[in-house]
């Protein structure tokens, strides 16, 4: 099933508007102990409509398989926008200005076999079970989804974009000497098509044996101490703390819902060595994992800059959102399936490396913790953070100490910032996250360690 | 556009002929009307017409699936390959058909009265402005969706569910003089328009709530108390520990630590838990299970007794255990015996928890993270709200 072709109707779409042609190919595998939890292969393949008129938008998307029925779409796009405008009777403000795209992705769709990714998925997880016979639980779970969309716009934008990515979950779980389970998870995987991470199962026995080692190790841990203390972010924790903590507060639809972060624009909000981006597809001279060429309102994307040296210089916008803050429009306007709006999310949100070397940053620290595996996390326009720690370890005397067992951190984002005061020069990203803001979203986030306070749970 | 019915038997047919044994097809037909706003005004609407079918194909006990979004004949001859594809290479999990079955289900108003959801929709709008004036509310969703449903397998079973639901999702904060309440949400399902949007649940108590969540006390230091934990917030403690302890993850996983407790005491006597999709107030709850039995609400605890597993049949199948009645997670905690100021009246130092922010719980009841839009409770008296403070704890203890 391939995408609809709406090409015809380029030079025919009304005044303000986007047709948008969308396929999400999902692919999921879960064995839990070897028994299939899930084995889905979902296709989602339509198209959507979005006309604005004034203030208003009008929105309608169908699976479609005809010419008729996508100019129907924008016939019932704009008789939406209109209900909403005779509704108020008021005109609303013009569009704003923004810069257009033409773009073809060099990628093409490559269709491995559900019974492929499950072979490979089974014997993996036969090596386990086999080499590890001790496990009180193991879990693999793959996801390969990749999103194609075609986007015309009435001012020109026509832009194909392929954006694949595949991941593969080994969680396993031990049982410590206190009774508890005890889990330890790993992902591997990142932008791209299954066959460019995975060939054979045996090549991932080297991780799967530091997934055991750290769940073994981790049972052997303590509960961290509940309060606020110095703590080092690895580099693969700080880039959720660029998404939950800082990046959430500065999508511009939060702002205008009365996020911290409306009334510190230009105001210092972190220490002088932060500086943090939503990258569009490049970012330090790479590509970044998942880069965005357009968004959904058919925008060229560019790198929404939002902290510079520490001082708050801009939101990520939509194209309202640019045109209520006199800002450009950033192309940070998304939709999950051909069914759903473009709402404003992140792309692949990253604070900038610094100097310092992760020891020197460790050793710095007298009574804290080295947090380096995160779990999932949720952040609140106040600027208050939380996100999940599934692993760390304790430091004493700027060496590091015992294991500690899953915890949370938190905190208020702006005055984090300003408390940290080591940055190191190791990168790191990650894109196997789906952010959840009405709609699911893949995103990245990347980020270096950081020395900073915040408070943490525990016993 | 292919009738769910056209499709189906189109479906079973192909699932056939690309080497299934057996199969079965669940088809869905509908339309999504949404408002939402922008910037606390209503500012759009969208019409979504989606069908999606979800193709099961069983080749010995191999059981594999496939999703897609439209029902051409193109896109369910291609789901039906990729669904033989999945059962070819899944682990034989003695898969089988349920039960040959011919019902037919409605729920809800099947056709989206545009007019007074809009009505409804500024309706809440223009009280928040009024009775709450430093409220800011955004209006992520109001929505109706109208949805045809049919579960159609190989030996003849046809079961089709109708329904038409009001769905609201609502967020909001409160500000004055530049500084902001933490924000707040929830999300609901109706049947019908027949109460504003102010009257669902807990809205009113929640919205006022923000107002005196703009300035919230830092909390410092560190105690034991007692948490009065809001419904909505309880609400996702149950059903993790549900999926963890009772449910396919923990059995399967073998990582449940009720896995040995059938038939014994795994709570406080007070606690008694249904899951109950069949209940008037569960807005078209599940009427099939994903299994193809007709559902049917049942104890998952009584008196602080598991009663028995909200496993499928499958993750029956695999651990041993009785297949639950539904699977559904229309949770029930049965009310007790006091009021809510009786409950405050009760605590001597705790707090009263409307949101968490956090992880867990796990397998083993750990949870820990931020209690939001929360308040102190000072001897038996709702105090102060606070922000930045976290809370930790084992859940499954604080059942028992």
């Amino acid at each position: 099933m391939t995408l609809y072709d709406i090409s015809a109707l380029k030079d025919k779409l009304p005044e303000q508007s986007v047709l948008r042609a969308q396929k999400n190919t999902i692919q999921t595998i879960v064995l839990a102990g070897g028994s299939p939890i899930l084995n889905e292969h979902t296709v989602h393949n339509g198209v959507g409509a979005m006309v604005r008129q004034g203030e208003y938008v009008g929105f309608a998307s169908a699976p479609v398989s005809s010419q008729a029925e996508v100019e129907s779409l924008l016939q019932n796009a704009e008789a939406n926008a209109h209900f909403m405008q005779g509704k108020s009777g008021r005109n609303g403000r013009a569009g704003t200005a923004r810069k257009t795209i033409c773009y073809q992705t060099p990628l093409e769709e490559r269709r491995i076999s559900q019974q492929h990714l499950m072979s490979f998925v089974q014997a993996l997880d036969r090596r386990i079970a086999e080499r590890y016979p001790g496990l009180g639980g193991r879990m693999i779970s793959l996801r390969a989804d990749s999103m194609e969309k075609h986007i015309l716009t009435d001012d020109g934008t026509d832009a194909h974009i392929l954006i694949p990515r595949c991941y593969l979950g080994i969680s396993v779980s031990v049982q410590a000497s206190d009774g508890q389970m005890v889990d330890y998870s790993q992902s591997i995987g990142g932008g791209g098509f299954f066959d460019e991470y995975f060939s054979d199962p045996a090549l991932l026995d080297e991780a799967t044996e530091t997934v055991v080692a750290k769940a073994h190790e981790k049972a052997g841990g303590v509960y961290s101490r509940a309060g606020v203390c110095d703590v080092v972010l690895a580099n693969s924790v700080t880039g959720i703390l660029a998404h939950e903590a800082i990046g959430h507060t500065t999508e511009a639809d939060m702002v205008i819902s009365g996020s911290v972060a409306g009334p510190n624009l230009g105001h210092v909000v972190a220490s002088p060595l932060i500086s943090l981006t939503d990258f569009a597809f490049e970012a330090f001279g790479s590509r970044v994992p998942l880069p965005v060429f357009a968004d959904d309102e058919g925008t060229a994307a560019t790198d929404a800059v939002v902290i510079r040296d520490g001082v708050l210089t801009g939101y990520m916008n939509d194209l309202r959102s640019a045109e209520r803050f006199h800002m450009q429009p950033t192309g940070n306007a998304r939709a999950f399936l051909f069914s759903d709006e473009p709402l404003i999310r992140m792309r692949n949100t990253c604070i900038h490396p610094g100097t310092s070397r992760l020891e020197d940053m460790i050793a710095a620290v007298d009574d804290g913790y080295l947090l380096l595996k995160n779990g999932s996390g949720q952040a609140d326009g106040t600027g208050e953070f939380m996100f999940g720690i599934q692993f760390g370890y304790e430091i004493k005397g700027g060496k590091l100490g015992r294991a500690i067992r899953d915890t949370t951190i938190s905190g208020l984002a702006f005055e984090m910032l300003k408390a940290v005061d080591m940055v190191s020069d190791e990168l790191d990203w990650s894109g196997a996250g789906n952010c959840g803001k009405k709609q699911m979203m893949p995103v990245s986030h990347g980020g270096p360690a950081i020395k900073t306070r915040l408070s943490i749970g525990g016993r | 556009m292919e009738s769910i019915f056209g499709a189906a038997e189109y479906a079973l047919q192909e699932l056939k002929a690309a080497g299934a044994e057996a199969g079965r097809c669940q088809l869905d037909q509908g339309v999504v009307n949404e408002f939402k706003t922008d910037a606390g005004e209503l500012s759009m609407l969208r019409t979504a017409r989606h069908e999606n079918a979800q193709l099961t194909a069983l080749v010995g006990g191999k059981k594999g699936s496939a999703l897609t979004s439209d029902l051409s004949r193109d896109s369910l001859r291609q789901a039906a390959a990729r669904a033989v594809d999945s059962a070819n290479a899944a682990p034989d999990t003695q898969a089988e058909l349920g039960p040959v079955l011919q019902k037919t289900f409605q729920a809800g108003e099947l056709v989206c009265n545009r007019e007074a959801l809009y009505r409804r929709t500024q309706e809440l709008l223009q009280e928040v402005k009024e009775r709450y004036p430093l409220v800011s509310l955004n209006i992520y969703s109001a929505a109706h969706r109208e949805n045809h449903s049919l579960y159609a397998d190989s030996n003849g079973t046809r079961v089709c569910y109708d329904t038409g639901v009001y769905t609201l999702f609502p967020s909001f904060s409160a500000s004055q003089n530049g500084v902001t309440s933490s924000f707040n949400a929830f999300r609901c399902k109706m049947n019908d328009l027949s109460r504003p949007f102010m009257d669902i649940g807990l809205a009113r108590m929640l919205i006022a709530q923000s107002e005196k969540q703009i300035y919230p006390q830092t909390f410092r230091g560190k105690f034991t108390g007692q948490v009065l934990f809001a419904p909505f917030c309880l609400s996702g403690f149950l059903n993790s520990i549900v999926e963890r302890c009772a449910g396919d993850h923990g059995m399967l996983s073998k990582t449940s630590p009720w896995r040995s407790k059938l038939g014994q005491q795994v709570s406080d006597a007070g606690i008694s838990l249904d899951i109950v999709p069949l209940d008037p107030r569960i807005a078209a709850g599940e009427r099939l299970t994903t299994d193809g039995y007709i559902s049917e609400n049942y104890t998952l605890i009584e008196d602080g007794v598991l009663k028995c597993f909200a496993v499928s049949r499958q993750g029956a199948r695999a651990t041993g255990c009785a297949p639950a009645p539904n699977t559904s997670r229309s949770l029930l905690l049965k009310c007790g015996k006091y009021t809510l100021d009786e409950l405050v009246q009760g605590i001597e130092r705790g707090m009263l928890v409307t949101r968490f922010s956090g992880t867990g719980p796990n397998v083993n009841g750990e949870f820990s993270g931020v209690a939001k839009n929360g308040f102190l409770i000072e001897n038996g008296k709702i105090t102060d709200a606070v922000s930045e403070c976290m809370i930790s704890g084992n859940f499954l203890q604080m059942l028992a």
